[in-house]
């Protein structure tokens, strides 16, 4: 071993580490860190340059149209029609992702001419596509023509089965019903659905005004009659006419009679 | 960076001493080998390797340090070559100026970087010629031809304790002076 020379070379190492020590670490971590930035950059600098080249020989040698732009699977088709008939079109059809889409990009939902987007769904007694709507915040009524009623239920009357008058009726409406709406169930809908309907609150009749059974005697639906007593019709009830016994009276078969009678005498 | 963070910091708490002992070795020079020591370290951990402690780590700055020195001699003399008439050396050295500057810090910067690296490899590391030879990827020959050299120079730091049995009478073979 040179004892000599190693003892030289730590007497100056001494002395060089004394300094190092004084500046500290921070001169050799930041030299650290601009190196491995340098090689970050580094890299991103073949990187870019081997893209683009890339890019061009795929341009240039297999002929791809650097203009055209990738294809985009674009899950529905909007035209350039006015939405809220793009819309209309969609639940017609039962396109529901068309639906949604529309929605998306803002369609007015308020109303189309007359009639709520809802009671179009009803149509076809199309619950999910009533869902849809519904959950966008699309109305059940055209206020300005059918100020309380709900439209959308109007139409289902008598379209569609009781399964659906349930799911879409609303217990929170139902007792806001006006007596077209009524009158037009007592016509239409059959037993199941009409039970539905007053189960939820529907009004068999106005005080003073009017009373389904008074329309059912009137039209010799007297199944009609016994069904709305059972429902809860009010026997004693006044009617624009007069008194309902009166009008059943008067225009009702004697089986519808005998029915209004006998409710007036176990109420 | 922050597991290097705390091995560079190990480091320096318990090895940089040697460190600067082997590039003062390796340069013939403190300010230069201070320099030798921090580039190694920048180069070494900005490689991004998994250095568990300072242990290992000095093993791979004492490589890197070896690779610099020997890099900064040969860029050296290619610029000597192409450049041969721009530089010109005064009659008075820098270095002989600086602090730490003595008889060893000049025999030391009379030697080639590769021969300074073989003395380094062979009588800091304690290597044999072989190991030595294997390290600087040359033949065995060419290191015992260093080590020749290098006790020529170095003969009143290396004679004194003489004992090596690389000191063999080494033919120097004609051919290109480099």
């Amino acid at each position: 071993m040179m004892d000599q020379l190693t003892a030289a070379a730590a007497e100056h190492g001494a002395r060089m580490a004394a300094r190092l020590e004084a500046a500290g670490t921070a001169p050799a971590l930041a030299g650290i860190t601009r190196a491995r930035r340098r090689r970050v950059a580094g890299g991103a600098a073949i990187l870019i340059p081997a893209l683009a080249l890339g890019a061009w020989a795929v341009t240039t040698v297999v002929g791809a149209d650097p203009v055209e732009p990738a294809t985009t699977d674009t899950p529905v088709e909007i035209t350039e029609d006015p939405l809220d008939i793009q819309l209309s079109g969609a639940i017609g059809r039962g396109d529901y992702p068309t639906m949604q889409a529309l929605i998306d990009l803002g369609v007015y939902l308020d109303h189309q001419g007359n009639r709520p987007f809802t009671a179009t769904a009803m149509e076809n007694c199309d619950v999910t596509a009533f869902q849809i709507l519904e959950e966008a915040g699309a109305p059940r009524t055209v206020r300005e023509v059918w100020r309380y009623d709900d439209e959308a239920l109007r139409v289902a009357i008598g379209r569609c089965d009781s399964d659906v008058i349930a799911r879409i009726v609303d217990p929170v409406t139902a007792p806001r019903l006006s007596d077209t709406t009524m009158l037009q169930a007592v016509d239409k809908a059959d037993d199941a659905a009409l039970t539905v309907l007053v189960s939820a609150g529907a009004p068999l009749e106005g005080a003073g005004d009017w009373s389904t059974v008074a329309y059912a005697a009137l039209h010799g639906l007297d199944d009609r009659v016994d069904l709305l007593l059972d429902l809860g019709a009010d026997p004693d009830v006044t009617i624009d006419e007069g008194p309902l016994i009166d009008y059943v009276r008067e225009h009702g078969s004697a089986r519808a009679i005998a029915a209004v009678e006998a409710a007036r005498e176990a109420s | 960076m922050g597991d290097s963070t705390s091995v560079v910091e190990e480091l320096y708490r318990t090895a940089i001493p040697r460190l600067c002992a082997y590039g003062f070795l390796l340069t013939g020079s403190e300010s230069e080998g201070e320099e030798v020591v921090q580039a190694a370290i920048v180069k070494t951990f900005s490689r991004h390797r998994r250095l568990e402690d300072a242990a290992s780590a000095e093993a791979y700055v004492r490589a890197a340090m070896r690779t610099l020195v020997i890099d900064a001699g040969r860029r050296t003399t290619r610029w000597r070559r192409v450049m041969s008439s721009q530089v010109t050396l005064g009659d008075g050295r820098l270095e002989d100026q600086v602090a730490g500057e003595d008889e060893v810090a000049r025999a030391l910067r009379e030697l080639l970087p590769r021969v300074r690296v073989a003395v380094a490899l062979r009588y800091s590391d304690d290597l044999t010629t072989a190991e030595v030879a294997i390290r600087m990827g040359v033949t065995e020959g060419a290191v015992k031809k260093y080590l020749f050299t290098a006790r020529e120079r170095l003969g009143a730091w290396l004679q004194a304790t003489e004992t090596d049995s690389a000191g063999v009478a080494v033919r120097v073979a004609k051919g290109r002076a480099r």
